[in-house]
Parts: structure tokens; C-alpha cells; sequence
């Protein structure tokens, strides 16, 4: 009751980070579920930025092992180089010390146990839209990976980007802080579908055009963009004719599992990693994701008309 | 007289090359050996989906095909054609083209395996051709191509 008294006086903003952690502290009651932690871990596709590049080069697209979460991994940006960080259950250089309402707080809010606001490179705009209950499995399945010590450069951002503060003013304008609701309209497969695209998956992140603040257009939203890390494109993954119009679900299950697309050819460069996590899910679960793709709005592709921030 | 005779002979030579190098680029001919890829990788899927009777002979030639490119292909490479606004080539074959023929190397291995699968039924051919063919082709793709918009 005392915890109730106090978020009223507070702010609101400190109010909610105090609900959830409440909420979350309340949880553990109930054992996770180990089995849906790890489901979670590939849909979210943690292992594509914060597991060791393979070789010495930060920029190397393959890692090592997907179990070994020290971090390392640099991402070329037009707002300057991110470093990712270590996710290993080790106590100082990875988030072993966290607790699972800390972890929740990052992964929904975007801020960390002291308090700091991440940069968006991390996709808490989408992990925003996960279940409690799936996050709680989540960091309960990290925990029982090998926990690695590392050393990770700060970020080398422009300028006008290394005030961390001014990123509480970019989700004030781009992070809404609502979790995934379905949709009693729609079948349970699509709304399976949507939860895995636009939640864990955060498909939208590298598919989708941003604005000039880095925002993904929401009215653009999937329809291809530049590749954030300089070079090339990211396909148009809406079922428009510039897109994936012309594949059928089937196609879409088919390459999900095994990177083989409709035209014989095979996805490549930062899709092939994203592409062997979906394939350890469900069947169902893939088949889901590929009936909420066929299910978008059409868009013309906006590669091309991306603007450059 | 003699500097006549020599620059005939130079100005042969220069158009000989001159010629050489208009009638195919690099980029051009890795094009039409991927193509020479992807016809041997589509008659395998059709046939592996069921769109078209397994033939194992046919099967086995296609992978043979398939086989016979990583060696053409990886000379394919000279410093600069990079450059050609066209290329899907990413600049790290010219970083590291140890590891770049490394993976033209595990595509040589794994269509050899494919071909001999084939001769063991279909789904012995599909096995190989999913667990070993199309897991090189990605990846290679993964570390050494750049989409480009088309």
C-alpha cells in the first residue's frame, strides 16, 4: 500500500517505472517458462547484434556462437558508430546483476538500471509491444547462457547525438509504452503474426523508412528502406508488386526456413542471421508471421525515397 | 620505317585488348555465371517441390554445373571492379579474399555432396540440397553481397 501512496506524489514518469517494477517484482511467484525464454530469444533476434562478430572486425556480419552474448559488435550509422553492448549473465560487464523488473524497464522503456536512456539502435520501440510474461521467460532463459567478461568502447556519436538526456524528448515523440493488444477480429494465427513482426521480431526497424529525427513512418511502414548501416538496401516486405507481392505464403514460410527465396536466390548479408533464429521457431509460428505480411496494407517501396538523416 | 612496323604492332595489341575488355567486364561475366547458378538451382527445387519428376541424372548434372563455378567465379574478382555501379560485390572480398575463397570452397564441397546425393532419391537429394547447397549460398551472401536496389 505504501508503494501506492508514493507513486502518487512522484511524477508521473517515475510513477510508471515504479508500477512496473512492481509488477514485474510480483511475477516471479510463477516459474518461467524456460522453453518459451528461448522461442523468444530467436524470434527477438537477440544473437544478430549482441553476440561476439566472428572475426576481429567489429562490422563482421557473422558471429561465433549465438550463445555467447559478450557484445562488441559495431553498428555504422549516419548518427556515428554504436557499440553493442554485453547481454551475458556475467555480473560486471553483462546484465547478470540485473533483476528481472530492471531488465523489463530496459527492454520496454529503453532506460537502464542507473537510470540512462538508450539510443534507439536498440529496438526497445518494437520489444515495447512484448508480454510481461514473455520477457520474464526471456531473462530467465539469458540467465542460463555462459556468462562472458568484455570490454566495450563507448559509442562514437556526431556531436549533437551524445546528449543521451534529449532521447527522452525522441520517445516522447516515437515510444508510446503500449503493449501489444489483439485484435478480437482477427483470427488467432494473425494476431500471432503481429505480435511476433511488430513486437520480438521488430521487422519494422530495418524495413521500414525513418524521418529526419530517426522515427520510423509509421504510414511507411515495411515497405523497405536504405540499409541504417550504410550500404545497400533493405527489401519492401509488404505485398505490394515491389515487395513481396508475388509470394505466396508458402513462399514466405519457405524462405523463413530456409533463406531460399521464390526467385532461387537466397537472402544474404544481416537477413541470414535473422533468418536461421525464425527458422528454430514453430512451424505455426512461422507460417503466423507470414499470414500478418500477406495481411499489410501494399506499399510502393520507399527505398530510394528514404530521406538520409 | 622500323618505328612504322612498331607502332602497328603496338597499336594491334592495345586494340586486341581495347576489345578484350569492351566484350565482357567481370561484373558481367559473374552475372552470367550466378544465372548458370540459379537455372541448375531451379530445375532442383522444382523437382524437390514435386512441380516436376525427380530425375536423378538430371539432378546429379545440375549440382555438377553448380560444381564447376566456384572455380571460374573467384577469378572473376580484379581490384577495381568494385567499382562498377552495378556490383552487388561487397568491398570485403577485396579485405579478405582468403575468406571469400574459403566460401567458394564450401560451395564446391557441398554441390559435389548434393550431386552424389542424388543418385540416393529424392529425399536424400532434398536433405543435401537445403542442409548443404543453400546454407553456402547464404552463406556467402551473408558476409560477401550487398543488396542493391533493383
Amino acid at each position: 500500500m505504501g508503494g501506492f501512496a508514493w507513486t502518487g506524489i512522484f511524477p508521473g514518469f517515475l510513477g510508471v517505472a515504479f508500477l512496473s517494477q512492481g509488477r514485474a517484482a510480483a511475477s516471479p511467484a510463477v516459474a518461467p517458462d524456460l522453453k518459451n525464454g528461448e522461442t523468444m530469444f530467436y524470434a527477438g533476434g537477440c544473437a544478430s547484434c549482441h553476440a561476439a562478430p566472428a572475426s576481429a572486425k567489429c562490422d563482421d556480419p557473422r558471429t561465433r556462437d549465438k550463445f555467447t552474448l559478450a557484445g562488441g559488435r559495431c553498428l555504422k550509422t549516419p548518427f556515428g558508430i554504436f557499440y553493442v553492448p554485453n547481454i551475458s549473465p556475467d555480473e560486471k560487464t553483462g546484465i547478470g546483476g540485473w533483476s528481472t523488473a530492471q531488465f523489463i524497464t530496459a527492454m520496454k522503456q529503453g532506460v537502464s538500471p542507473q537510470g540512462a536512456h538508450y539510443y534507439p539502435a536498440f529496438p526497445y520501440t518494437s520489444y515495447q509491444r512484448m508480454y510481461d510474461k514473455d520477457l520474464i521467460d526471456l531473462k530467465a532463459f539469458l540467465d542460463t547462457l555462459p556468462a562472458v567478461k568484455s570490454n566495450i568502447p563507448g559509442h562514437e556519436l556526431a556531436l549533437p547525438y551524445r546528449f543521451r538526456p534529449a532521447l527522452a524528448i525522441w520517445k516522447w515523440l516515437f515510444l508510446d509504452g503500449k503493449t501489444f493488444k489483439p485484435d478480437p477480429d482477427k483470427s488467432a494465427q494473425l494476431n500471432r503474426g503481429a505480435y511476433l513482426v511488430e513486437g520480438p521480431g521488430h521487422c519494422g526497424e530495418c524495413h521500414s523508412p525513418r524521418n529526419l529525427l530517426g522515427g520510423v513512418m509509421p504510414n511507411k511502414k515495411f515497405s523497405g528502406a536504405r540499409n541504417p548501416e550504410g550500404k545497400g538496401v533493405i527489401p519492401n516486405i509488404t505485398p505490394h508488386k515491389s515487395g513481396i507481392g508475388d509470394w505466396s505464403q508458402d513462399d514466405i514460410v519457405t524462405a523463413l526456413e530456409s533463406g531460399l527465396t521464390p526467385s532461387f536466390d537466397t537472402f544474404g548479408g544481416s537477413m541470414v542471421s535473422v533468418q536461421e533464429n525464425i527458422a528454430k521457431l514453430s512451424g505455426a509460428d512461422r507460417a503466423a508471421i507470414a499470414a500478418y505480411l500477406k495481411s499489410l496494407p501494399p506499399l510502393p517501396s520507399s527505398i530510394g525515397k528514404a530521406k538520409k538523416p | 620505317m622500323k618505328r612504322l612496323y612498331k607502332s602497328v604492332i603496338a597499336a594491334s595489341v592495345f586494340s586486341v585488348l581495347a576489345a578484350a575488355t569492351a566484350s565482357a567486364g567481370p561484373v558481367e561475366d559473374r552475372k552470367e555465371l550466378m544465372k548458370t547458378v540459379v537455372k541448375s538451382l531451379k530445375l532442383s527445387i522444382k523437382m524437390v517441390k514435386g512441380e516436376m519428376p525427380y530425375d536423378a541424372a538430371a539432378a546429379a548434372a545440375a549440382m555438377q554445373t553448380i560444381h564447376e563455378v566456384p572455380d571460374k567465379y573467384i577469378k572473376l574478382f580484379p581490384e577495381g571492379s568494385d567499382k562498377h555501379p552495378e556490383t552487388e560485390a561487397s568491398p570485403r572480398i577485396w579485405q579478405d579474399m582468403k575468406g571469400f575463397v574459403e566460401k567458394a570452397e564450401d560451395m564446391k564441397i557441398a554441390s559435389a555432396k548434393t550431386r552424389d546425393a542424388a543418385s540416393q532419391g529424392l529425399d536424400a537429394f532434398k536433405a543435401a540440397l537445403f542442409g548443404e547447397l543453400v546454407k553456402t549460398c547464404k552463406g556467402c551472401h551473408e558476409a560477401y553481397r550487398i543488396k542493391k536496389e533493383k
